[in-house]
């Protein structure tokens, strides 16, 4: 990898020297914005309040990794991932691919650019179209961006299912006829059609049986080698992306409070959020098991309506000082390549 | 749902107690706001209504005094009637090109004149006659804005009818006289209805896939596929012509405003009521069977259909319940059906309720009284669709208004 | 080691059959055995409907002669007869040589039902006789023949005006629910008023104005827009002003199903795939979102039909239907009735409530049938 692309450090936020170095930067967020209006009225409705669901993120994914992004529901994993691909136009912030911004984007250069970028949705039974064929489905990027003839969309087709690992025989089923597992997979040739090099993987797995899990996780890797893919990987529970994940983000109530590459991560958390975390994940080695103390977090998560003034986890952190509940913390780089955004971690 | 729960100190706090109590009654402070912010939506859709009607009714070839089928009358006395009833005026906007002048004087947007007022006479021999200051916006002395003013204050006009307009019959009046005829073909069909409908659809369900199942749903569907025309008949061929139990279909049926229980009036209402209830009884039975079926096939029925009978007739009784609240939810499609149900089935046995007056004056031209025969539905649709979505929360706690 | 990961296996549930979900709503739909009968007992009805002027003629007869007296229907001009035709009774065929109603009976067996039924001997017995299979009214119209060509009338009420109105509704609503916020906040406000506005009233009102301008211009000679429209209208014998009276509140409705139907698929994940790989807003409502929207809106709107035919039914029997003349059931209904029918002839008030009453039927059960097969949420209710 060339030299040039690397970015100096000083400015790269959640990133290492070690791991940067040599490292072309794929996508950029800086302090993305997504409010959602609410609106109420008598007759016409205009907006009383917002949906605070991403309230200024920013991080970097280097070309070739998985980073993950993990956090309870709610807080706004999904959004953060569908406002990177301009699903939702975001309230602010910019979004950087390849170092071109995209927030800006409209028509045709945004439909150029969607062919770099896919996503994979959560739910394998509602992201595919019960109305259209399994070929119709997978075909529809070639069709949508006019690529190919009639057959060689065809061929392609049953290249892309093979290469998800179905057998391109099922071209004329219907949805409704597969398995959540096969669904996924469906999916993945979907978004693989259109040859991009970023995959925004919306909790592909959480909905599948544990058995079937480690087959598309599998699969996932397999296909990032062979393909050179790069991916952000949404997840809600830590212990799920450890060995998937070269690098994690933790996310809390619209804003990420820490960024570690993933051993970094498991083995020295420092915000509290994180800690409580991964404390309720079983460890395999017994004596560590043993050990283990469980952080119990009291109460609920706020609304993302009104979070609370200072820093947005002091409603439910066991170490919060005074500080806390005056100023918001900042994401800072605390050790080489793990930052933190905490009060009391400095 | 934020009523205020702070306890007050009682001598103070009973009046806002029970005030906390109506609003929590009513579903909260979220219906509450409901309530007041559909009602206040219904404000401009009631104009809208008004204006629509009003366009429509003028817009019909010819005019209360010069309508079809009516003695055709000198023009100079068309004339004296369109001042007497203020149809001379101009439609919506008085301008001063439309070359009518309130006073014969000068055309002014706003201002005072005198108006000379006469009350009493009649049989209440001494009449009054005085003089008042009013305000005058010249440039809605209107037909439009004169009515629209009048129906602010609930005073919907004379009746343009050329049989009621000489004896100076108030439409507000004339309605008041007929819509309780209307209100009781409606009401007592509705109660039928219910009455027919929920045991049919318990039978059916209960006997789920028998004979007895078969039957009330073949009679349920084909009530819903008769039509009040078609029904009507052949009832009057049954109990009026053949079997004479109920005197036929006359002009001269005594229809009366309150309900009353005397063997000739229920006479005369049997018919008309169980027209109109026979199709509500068939959606009802339907309804109960699909959701009482579905009820009975949720778990904890099924293991108390394997234990003893005691149990069992209360499962019913919950399932039942249960069941119900679905049902409760076409009073909404009801209350509209009673609405044009009565009015097919009035005209059909010439009764003379609101829907035969509305057809009545339309022919007629009768312009006050389609108007306010109109607005009168559109309130009760309102009200009825509002009702609707208050039931349906009551119901389904999970649906909320914000 | 392509396929370690595929272990799972690849066999599926029905691997021989194949499905797709149209099949499947068919195969369904077949299974409910009244909605089959339905919907055949309906094709029928249209078959009849469409070939009336083969199997009828719509010329009045006058009772008393059996000539064609109007090709137009207008009962003032005709001779008025005290009571109606019965049942197959026979009227003088004048010239016309058609064979008629009656010429599946022999010779014999129509000369003795002359000799028993017609109104009056026929004067030269050799001559061909009209028969009135299902008697007549008092006009001396064919009570068969108009009840042959009622069945235009109801089923292009229903099926038409539930066509304009699916049409018209779910345009409306999917426009609505796909582009949201403000543009849905206006439309909806729009129907919300309109669900004040009571139905028959406003139905009223317009064919009465409708009737009224008809009567109007009848004659007179009107070039342009109006004039086409009410040519039109005349020559469909009045549906046309129906339609559009019909149509007018009832689209308003269905613009809530569509909307709401719009709604619940708008935010499915397949709607946000398809976005993601860059498809058009178009592409998006036409092959994501109205095939799956579409379902629930056929049955409502074949659920809908009856409630039009019935209204034909009832504005023609107040006279505020189609244009008089024009065969109704309704109007059939309402013949019987003013001129005291339901003391003389019962038998002839039976033959238009008995097709209305199959009519609707069969679109109920057709309705039901459809929405086992085409909306999921409601099977089995
Ligand atoms: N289209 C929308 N309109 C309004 N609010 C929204 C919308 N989408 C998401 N939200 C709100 O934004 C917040 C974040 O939602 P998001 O779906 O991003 O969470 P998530 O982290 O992905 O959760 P999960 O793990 O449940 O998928 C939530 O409070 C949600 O209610
Ligand atoms: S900043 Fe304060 S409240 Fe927030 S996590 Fe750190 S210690 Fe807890
Ligand atoms: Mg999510």
């Amino acid at each position: 990898m060339s030299q040039a692309v690397s970015e100096p450090r000083t400015s790269s936020v959640g990133a290492t020297a070690a791991y940067a170095d040599g490292k072309e930067v794929l996508v950029e967020v800086t302090d993305l914005k997504k409010y959602f209006p609410i609106k109420s009225g008598i007759l016409f409705q205009r907006e009383v309040a917002a949906v605070k669901a991403v309230d200024g993120v920013s991080f970097k994914v280097y070309k070739g990794e998985t980073l993950g992004l993990v956090g309870e529901s709610g807080c706004g994993k999904s959004t953060t991932g569908r406002t990177i691909l301009q699903l939702y136009r975001p309230t602010s912030g910019s979004v950087k691919y390849r170092g071109q911004e995209i927030t800006n984007l409209k028509g045709e250069s945004l439909r150029r650019m969607r062919r770099e970028m896919q996503m994979i949705f959560q739910d394998p039974y509602a992201s595919l179209n019960p109305r259209m064929s399994v070929g119709r489905i997978v075909a529809e990027p070639l069709v949508v961006h006019n690529i190919g003839t009639k057959k060689e969309r065809e061929e392609r087709v049953a290249e892309l299912l093979e290469m998800v690992g179905l057998n391109p025989y099922f071209v004329r089923r219907y949805p409704h006829e597969f398995s959540g597992g096969q669904r996924q997979r469906i999916g993945l040739a979907r978004s693989l059609a259109l040859n991009p090099s970023f995959i925004v993987a919306d909790e592909p797995i959480s909905a599948l049986d544990v058995s079937i899990q480690a087959q598309v996780v599998n699969l996932l890797q397999r296909l990032q080698e062979e393909l050179g893919l790069t991916y952000l990987f949404i997840a809600h529970d830590l212990s799920m992306v450890r060995h998937l994940c070269d690098r994690v983000a933790v996310m809390y109530l619209g804003k990420i409070v820490e960024i570690a590459e993933s051993e970094e991560l498991y083995t020295n958390p420092l915000h509290p959020y994180t800690q409580a975390l991964l404390s309720a994940v079983p460890v395999p080695d017994p004596a560590v098991e043993e050990k283990r103390q469980r952080i119990i977090l009291k109460g609920d998560v706020p609304s993302p309506i009104n979070p609370p003034k200072g820093c947005n986890f002091n409603t439910r952190c066991p170490v919060s000082i005074d500080v806390c509940f005056e100023t918001e913390p900042e994401l800072v780089e605390v050790l080489p390549g793990h930052w933190v955004a905490c009060h009391r971690v400095i | 749902m934020t009523a205020t729960t702070k306890r007050l100190p009682a001598d103070q706090g009973i009046l806002k107690n029970t005030l906390n109590t109506i609003v929590r009654m009513l579903g909260g402070t979220s219906m509450i706001k409901f309530l007041v912010r559909r009602l206040l939506a219904a404000i401009p859709v009631l104009l809208a209504i008004l204006l629509v009607t009003f366009a429509l009714i003028h817009a019909l070839p010819g005019g209360p005094f010069n309508a079809v089928g009516q003695r055709r009358m000198p023009d100079y006395m068309v004339e004296q009637l369109k001042e007497k009833f203020g149809l001379n005026k101009p439609l919506f906007f008085n301008t001063p090109s439309d070359g009518y002048f309130p006073d014969g004087s000068d055309w002014k947007i706003i201002g005072y004149r005198n108006e000379q007022v006469t009350t009493g006479g009649g049989q209440t021999g001494g009449v009054r006659t005085e003089v008042r200051r009013v305000l005058r916006v010249d440039l809605f002395d209107s037909q439009f804005f004169n009515y629209l003013w009048g129906a602010l204050r609930l005073d919907f006009g004379p009746s343009l009818n050329v049989a009621l307009r000489d004896q100076n019959v108030q439409v507000g009046d004339e309605i008041a006289r007929r819509l309780p005829v209307s209100m009781q073909v409606g009401i007592f069909a509705v109660i039928l209805g219910f009455a027919l409908g929920i045991p049919l659809g318990v039978l059916a369900a209960v006997y789920h896939n028998t004979l007895v199942d078969y039957f009330a749903m073949f009679f349920a569907v084909l009530g819903q596929a008769t039509p009040a025309i078609v029904l009507a008949p052949v009832l009057i061929i049954i109990f009026a012509v053949e079997l004479q139990w109920v005197p036929v279909i006359d002009q001269r049926n005594q229809w009366r405003a309150g309900p009353e229980f005397s063997l000739y009036y229920l006479q005369i209402l049997a018919l008309p009521v169980i027209t109109l209830a026979t199709g509500m009884s068939a959606s009802i039975a339907r309804l109960t069977r699909a959701s009482l079926l579905q009820v009975l096939h949720e778990d904890y029925v099924r293991t108390a259909r394997a234990k003893g009978l005691r149990e069992r007739a209360v499962i019913y009784v919950h399932a039942l319940k249960n069941a119900l609240i679905p049902v409760a939810t076409i009073i909404g499609p009801l209350l509209a059906g009673v609405l044009t149900g009565t009015f097919v089935v009035e005209l059909i046995y010439t009764i003379p309720g609101l829907g035969k007056v509305f057809v009545d004056s339309v022919a007629a031209r009768d312009y006050t009284m389609i108007m306010g025969v109109s607005l009168l539905y559109s309130v009760f649709l309102i009200i009825g669709n509002i009702l609707v979505d208050v039931i349906y929360t009551w119901l389904d706690p999970r649906i909320r208004f914000d | 080691m392509a396929v370690a990961e595929g272990a799972e296996p690849l066999t599926l549930a029905g691997e021989e059959k194949p499905s797709n979900p149209w099949l499947d709503a068919w195969r369904l739909f077949r299974r409910n055995k009244a909605a089959v009968v339905a919907l055949n007992v309906i094709i029928v009805i249209f078959l009849i409907a469409i070939s009336a002027p083969l199997l009828t003629r719509l010329e009045i007869l006058d009772a008393r002669t059996g000539e064609a007296a109007r090709h137009t229907i207008n009962p003032v001009n005709l001779p008025q007869v005290d009571s109606y035709p019965d049942p197959l009774t026979c009227a003088r065929d004048g010239q016309d040589q058609n064979p008629y109603w009656c010429s599946w009976l022999s010779e014999e067996a129509l000369l003795e039902v002359q000799n028993k039924y017609c109104f009056r001997p026929a004067p030269d017995p050799n001559q061909r006789q009209w028969c009135y299979l299902l008697g007549g009214d008092s006009s001396g119209k064919d009570w068969l023949t108009q009840t042959v060509y009622g069945a235009q009338v109801s089923l292009a009420v229903g099926v038409l005006g539930a066509t304009m109105s699916l049409v018209l509704g779910l345009i409306y609503g999917v426009i609505a629910g796909f582009y949201g916020g403000r543009v849905d906040n206006i439309m909806m406000r729009i129907v919300d008023f309109m669900y004040g506005i009571p139905y028959l009233v406003l139905v009223i009102l317009l064919q009465v104005f409708f009737t009224e301008v008809a009567r109007t211009y009848q004659g007179t000679e009107r070039g342009g827009l109006v004039g086409f429209v009410l040519d039109l209208n005349s020559d469909m014998g009045g549906l046309l002003f129906l339609f559009i009276a019909l149509g007018s509140l009832s689209w308003i409705g269905m613009a809530r199903l569509a909307r709401g139907q719009v709604l619940s698929y708008r935010e499915k994940e397949f709607v946000e795939a398809a976005r993601a790989v860059g498809a058009s807003n178009r592409r998006i409502i036409f092959v994501h979102l109205l095939p799956n929207v579409i379902g629930p809106l056929i049955v409502a709107e074949t659920l809908a039909i009856p409630g039009y035919i019935f209204t034909e039914a009832f504005l023609s029997f107040i006279g505020l239907g189609v244009q008089p003349g024009t065969p109704s059931w309704g109007a059939m209904i309402s013949e019987v009735r003013t001129r005291g029918g339901f003391f003389s002839n019962r038998f002839i008030l039976i033959v238009p409530s008995i097709a209305l009453v199959i009519t609707t039927l069969s679109f109920n059960f057709l309705g039901d049938g459809l929405r086992d097969a085409l909306d999921p949420r409601l099977r089995g209710t």
